[in-house]
């Protein structure tokens, strides 16, 4: 799918040179790879919005790393979110800081708090870009694609379809934390710590305030799950309220039904409840009622499954 | 999910209770969480053995590696026995990458409590 129509510039012009290039012109100057990853992210997008915030953000002149970081930041936010975090604060920076944000939705969300990342940056004038990304423009190193043999593959029984989602469908980068990802993240340093040696990462984000739902959650856990990756969560008597970390371990399938079975580590309490609950809020089968249903949860960052035709920029170049 | 596999492997508990169970055996003998992150990595790059190499793969494995862990080599010599499919080997080597991050997550959950906000809501 082409992300937007080529324009193509004249021939033998690059973009640095067209003070007004457009996001079309400079997608032209992209490598075949490049664009592929950018017609992939406006795919994934969740609305009308996003997409336009990542034109924005083309036109504005980033490169498809940061466009990569930032449209997996605003994935798992509701658009009004999205367009608070994308849109200028009134005061506190120089006026042409300001202006530069006006025109440019990853430098507001900079702006706005959600800075220490790539995303705020402002753009820099576009050159040409080779064919692929260098390794060292990631600061992510996570595991790589569960390919056959290769170091790193952290595979399970998945019988997964690499074009379900995960993680990084949701929040996925702790350098780009949305302005849900506050909320609900306490530990998320430590899961990072747990996972490092089978280099395996987490997002902790809170559920139901705002941002990621449970609705989206879910797939992701399933996921992570398949592929033999437990998932804490932190349990609660209702949104907003963290109580208790717990551990979903595995998922159980029967025909259309899927049990998720958590484990309480401080109650050491072992129960089993349907997806269907899950989704319906239905109180969780702990002992204490207080630990009535999920919270937050700490997603883990899944490499694509081999063949699949998403990119994701922390994988890159390691294979 | 369960296509191909054993019955010890296709068993429900095989990743929940019994997973945690064994996390129990394996710290009561003062298994590092070092050392089950070492057997999941050597483990993992056993993914591509047969059914029929295997348990020699892995008594090997505990033999020189974590002989000095008879809790741990034993646990792979045990269930290595247990394999006959190429499923059970993907399986069994899952479940020892879920073993050693179970484990380092389990201790992050406790850590973690202290930073919850308690008694709110």
């Amino acid at each position: 799918m082409s992300p937007l129509r080529k324009g193509g510039p004249p021939s033998g012009e690059t973009a640095a040179l067209r003070p007004f290039a457009t996001g079309e012109d400079l997608l032209d100057e992209w490598s075949d790879e490049d664009q592929a990853l950018f017609a992939e992210l406006l795919e994934d997008a969740q609305s009308e919005l996003q997409r336009e915030f990542l034109s924005r953000g083309l036109a504005a002149g980033h490169d498809a790393a940061a466009l990569h970081s930032f449209a997996d930041a605003i994935r798992p936010l509701a658009d009004e979110d999205v367009f608070r975090d994308c849109t200028p604060p009134r005061s506190g920076h120089p006026l042409a800081t300001l202006l530069a944000a006006q025109a440019d939705p990853l430098a507001a969300y900079g702006l706005n708090g959600h800075g220490g990342s790539r995303v705020g940056k402002s753009a820099r004038v576009p050159t040409p870009r080779p064919a692929r990304l260098p390794a060292e423009l990631f600061s992510e190193k996570t595991y790589v694609p569960g390919r056959s043999g290769e170091k790193g593959a952290f595979q399970a029984e998945a019988d997964t379809d690499a074009r379900r989602p995960d993680a990084n469908d949701l929040g996925r980068s702790k350098e780009l934390p949305g302005p849900t990802a506050a909320k609900g993240k306490f530990s998320e340093d430590l899961f990072n710590a747990a996972g490092k040696p089978l280099e395996v990462k987490y997002t902790e984000l809170a559920v139901d305030e705002g941002g990621l739902t449970l609705e989206r959650a879910v797939p992701v856990i399933a996921e992570a799950l398949g592929r033999g990756v437990p998932v804490p969560v932190i349990l609660g008597n209702k949104v907003g309220d963290y109580r208790r970390y717990a551990l979903v371990l595995q998922l159980q399938t029967s025909g259309k039904n899927r049990a998720y079975q958590l484990y309480d580590p401080v109650a050491q309490e072992v129960v089993w409840t349907n997806e269907g609950d899950l989704l319906h809020r239905s109180e969780l089968n702990f002992s204490d009622k207080i630990f009535r249903r999920i919270t937050a949860v700490a997603l883990p960052r899944l490499a694509p499954l081999p063949g699949a035709s998403r990119r994701d920029s922390a994988f890159e170049d390691q294979g | 999910m369960s296509a191909g596999l054993s019955p010890p492997f296709a068993h429900r508990e095989f990743n929940g209770e019994t997973l945690l169970e064994e996390l129990k055996a394996l710290r009561q003998s003062a298994v590092a969480q070092r050392q089950l992150d070492d057997c999941a990595l050597a483990v993992r790059a056993l993914k591509g053995a047969t059914p029929a190499e295997l348990p020699s793969r892995f008594k090997q494995l505990a033999q020189s590696r974590f002989g000095a862990q008879p809790e741990l080599s034993g646990l792979l010599v045990r269930w290595a026995a247990k394999v006959r499919t190429p499923a059970d080997v993907g399986a069994l080597c899952s479940h020892f990458e879920r073993l050693a991050l179970t484990s380092s997550l389990i201790s992050c959950l406790y850590r973690g409590a202290g930073r919850l906000p308690k008694g709110e809501g």
